[in-house]
Order: structure tokens, then sequence, then C-alpha cells
């Protein structure tokens, strides 16, 4: 008899754990980072990358942090990406996909190597876009054979992510996803626009050569581009015919 | 430069001193000189004050150094490579307006959930209250999180870095930022 009250109160348990991974409490919502963030925020959590060490950190209703775990990665990450209950990390060495327990703790599920190269990562659903560029990449100033392009991957099955298509390009950095169009900055060379609806038949279908992009943000109303000293803001409406809203340099 | 080299080998074989300079030679023959960037990002040196870890609040002040952004209705947070944030409004996007500037040494990433931004500073992660610019709340730091690379070169590193100035003080951490002609390197 004891057995099976101790038995009942572990479901009990059991069940206010399940209880515990309720939706996200919307009031304090996180917002959104460019594609060379190292922090980013998923429901509760927090979650700070390292070279070769994943932190993550729950967050109290106060904002106070409390440690929830870390662990230890190969090294030469560089940027993290959330999307719905995963992590893509984008490493100096390849790309992780990383899923998220209600626990706030990741699991690896896959990698996919590749050559040497700073790449940011952006996915959706279907595709992840990751930029690999080597010659100005910080920590590798030797300028290597392979050249600087965009790489699309299905990642439908995050076990088993596969190559579809690479892109050459100029000097790619960081990149941002809105719907079936990619903004890519190319860094001194501009930004971008391409359409990616078809991803082994990639376009461009817009670029803005006198633009110093490093990164953007895309909003529902206007994209954020970031260079090394202005802030631009365009209204993309019309993809194919960004429209300058504003620049902030002070 | 290969052959020059080579004749001064065999014009005097037996005077060590041109031995010498024939060694020499040959090594600054084969080098493959390092060629100096005028720019470059690589890493520099976070020197300790005795207050680092104070942060506080001013009011704009001109974009140098861009490093991340990140957004939060109806914010753009803008980080300063290695020195802090940048706050901006930009409820209208043809008119952003620049709001304030949060020093916070040693600072690459942020990120923001409700009122609460969250920032490395060196080695630590702090939590600011930032629902009243004029008077800005640490809510929580948690010491030691990150880990400080070398005092006198960033660990794990290959590339530039701006040498360390002894007399700037202790090194407590390296940020990433655009060098202006690196005399160092690893």
């Amino acid at each position: 008899m004891r057995y099976l009250l101790l038995l009942l109160m572990c479901v009990q348990l059991a069940g206010c754990e399940q209880d515990a991974a309720a939706p996200v409490d919307t009031a304090s919502s996180s917002g959104q980072g460019g594609s060379l963030a190292r922090f980013t925020i998923v429901g509760n959590f927090l979650y700070t990358l390292e070279l070769d060490r994943l932190k993550w950190f729950a967050l109290a209703a106060d904002g106070s942090l409390t440690a929830r775990g870390e662990q230890e990665l190969s090294a030469g990450k560089e940027t993290i990406f959330p999307l719905d209950d995963l992590l893509f990390v984008g490493a100096t060495d390849g790309l992780s996909i990383f899923q998220l327990a209600a626990d706030g703790s990741p699991t690896l599920r896959s990698e996919i190597r590749h050559f040497a190269a700073c790449d940011p990562v952006v996915a959706n659903e279907r595709y992840a876009y990751v930029t690999l560029r080597l010659e100005s990449c910080a920590g590798l100033f030797r300028p290597m054979t392979a050249e600087d392009v965009l790489n699309i991957y299905d990642v439908q099955d995050i076990q088993n992510p596969t190559p579809v298509a690479s892109y050459p390009m100029i000097d790619p950095r960081g990149l941002g996803l809105a719907g079936n169009i990619l903004f890519l900055c190319e860094g001194a060379a501009g930004l971008k626009v391409l359409d990616v609806t078809d991803p082994l038949a990639v376009t461009t279908i817009d670029f803005l050569a006198n633009v110093h992009a490093n990164d953007v943000i895309v909003l529902p109303a206007s994209l954020l581009v970031i260079g090394p000293q202005a802030i631009l803001q365009y209204d993309y409406t019309d993809p194919q015919r960004l429209k300058l809203l504003s620049t902030i340099s002070l | 430069m290969v052959f020059s080299c080579a004749h001064h080998l065999f014009r005097n074989m037996k005077n060590t001193v041109l031995l010498l300079l024939f060694a020499l030679l040959l090594t600054s023959c084969l080098e493959d000189p390092i060629t100096i960037p005028d720019e470059i990002i690589g890493l520099a040196p976070v020197y300790a004050s005795e207050n680092w870890q104070e942060i506080t609040i001013t009011g704009p002040r001109a974009i140098e150094n861009l490093g991340k952004i990140y957004y939060k209705n109806p914010y753009i947070f803008a980080t300063e490579r290695g020195r802090g944030i940048h706050l901006i409004n930009n409820t209208d996007p043809e008119n952003p307006l620049p709001l304030a500037f949060i020093q916070i040494a040693g600072n690459s990433d942020l990120a923001v959930r409700g009122q609460v931004l969250y920032a490395n500073s060196v080695s630590d992660l702090v939590a600011l209250d930032i629902s009243n610019l004029d008077s800005l709340r640490v809510v929580d730091r948690q010491v030691g999180v990150f880990r400080i690379n070398g005092e006198a070169y960033p660990e794990n590193y290959n590339g530039f870095f701006e040498c360390v100035d002894p007399n700037l003080g202790q090194v407590v951490g390296w940020y990433e930022t655009t060098l202006r002609q690196p005399q160092c390197w690893r």
C-alpha cells in the first residue's frame, strides 16, 4: 500500500513537471538577435556560447539568473540561432544542431563538418543557410584555397542534415531570413537579397553595393543592417527594391 | 631571392662570418613575412581599472566600433565593441532616436527578456533592469561565468591582437574589435 502511494506521488510529481513546461509567458518575451549572436533566450532560459562551451541559465520573473548547466563542445563555436526547440550553432569547423528539453538542457542531435571558416547560420523548418568566409575571418588570417560561399542544408530530419547546394559569394557574413527571401551581408561589398524559394536555383534579386553590411535583423516592418559604424533601416515590402528609411550613425 | 642566396654561398665558404651571413640570408629568403593589415578584426586587451565592474548609463554617444545588434520592440540595442551598449528607440523606423549608452567593460553580447537586459562583462554575466533609464539597476551578477583568457596574449587564439601595454594595468580579458595595424599575432 505504501509503495502504491509512493507510485501515485511520483506520477503526480511527473504531472507537475509537465505543467512546468507550459507555454512561455508572453508578457516577458524576449527579443531577437542577429546571426552573429552568442547569446540567445528561448522560453525562460538564457543560452551563452563560448568558443568551446555552451551554458544555460534559468531566468526568474524578477530577472535573476540560476545556472542550470553547461556542456563542453569542440573548439571554434561562434554563433547561435534559435528555432522553436532547436539551437543551430555555427562553428569554424561546422554546424551543430541541438534540441532543447523542457528543462532547458540541450542535446546534440547532429553535426555537419566543413572547411575552417567563419560561419553564421539561420534556418527555417526545412533548410539551414550558412555563410562560410575565410579571407577576413578573425583568427584565420592566412587566405586558403577554398572560396567564400553560401551553403544550404536540408534540416527537416535534424538527425541527418544533408547538403543541398553551395553558391560562391564575395565576402559573406551575417544573414537574415524573411520567408523565401534571404538577406546576405557581403561586408564592404554590400548587401545581397536572394530568392531562396528553390534552393537549387537561388537568384540574386537585389544588390546594394554602396552599403557596408556585416549583419542584419529582419523585423516585421523593416530590415536592420549593421555596418562597422552605422545602422541602416530599409523597407523591404518590395524585396527587389529595398527602400532606405533611416540611418543611425550619431 | 634564392639565387642570390646561393651566390653568396659560393663566393667564400671558409669565412665563418659569411657562413653565418648565409644562414641569416637563407632564413630571410625562405621566411614568408606576415603582412600587417591596415585594418582587421582581432582581439584587444581589457585592462582592469579599479571600477571595471561598475555599470553606468549616459546620454547617447557616437558609434565608433559597432559589434552586434539585438532588437526588442521598440528598442534597438547595439554593442560598442568591448565598451557597452547603445540604446535606440525605433518606434518610428524613419526617425530612430538614440536614447542612451550603457557602459559595460568588456562587453560583446546581449539578450533581452521583458525589461531585463543580459550582458557579458569580461568574465561576468550581468542582468540589468532597464525599465527606468534614469535609474539603471543591476538585478543580478554572476561572477566568473566566462573564461578570461591569458594576460600576455589571448589563449586558444590564432590571429592578430593588440599588443599588451603593461603601463595600462592588468589584463582582465580580451574582446573582439577592429585593430589598426596590429603589431602582435600568434
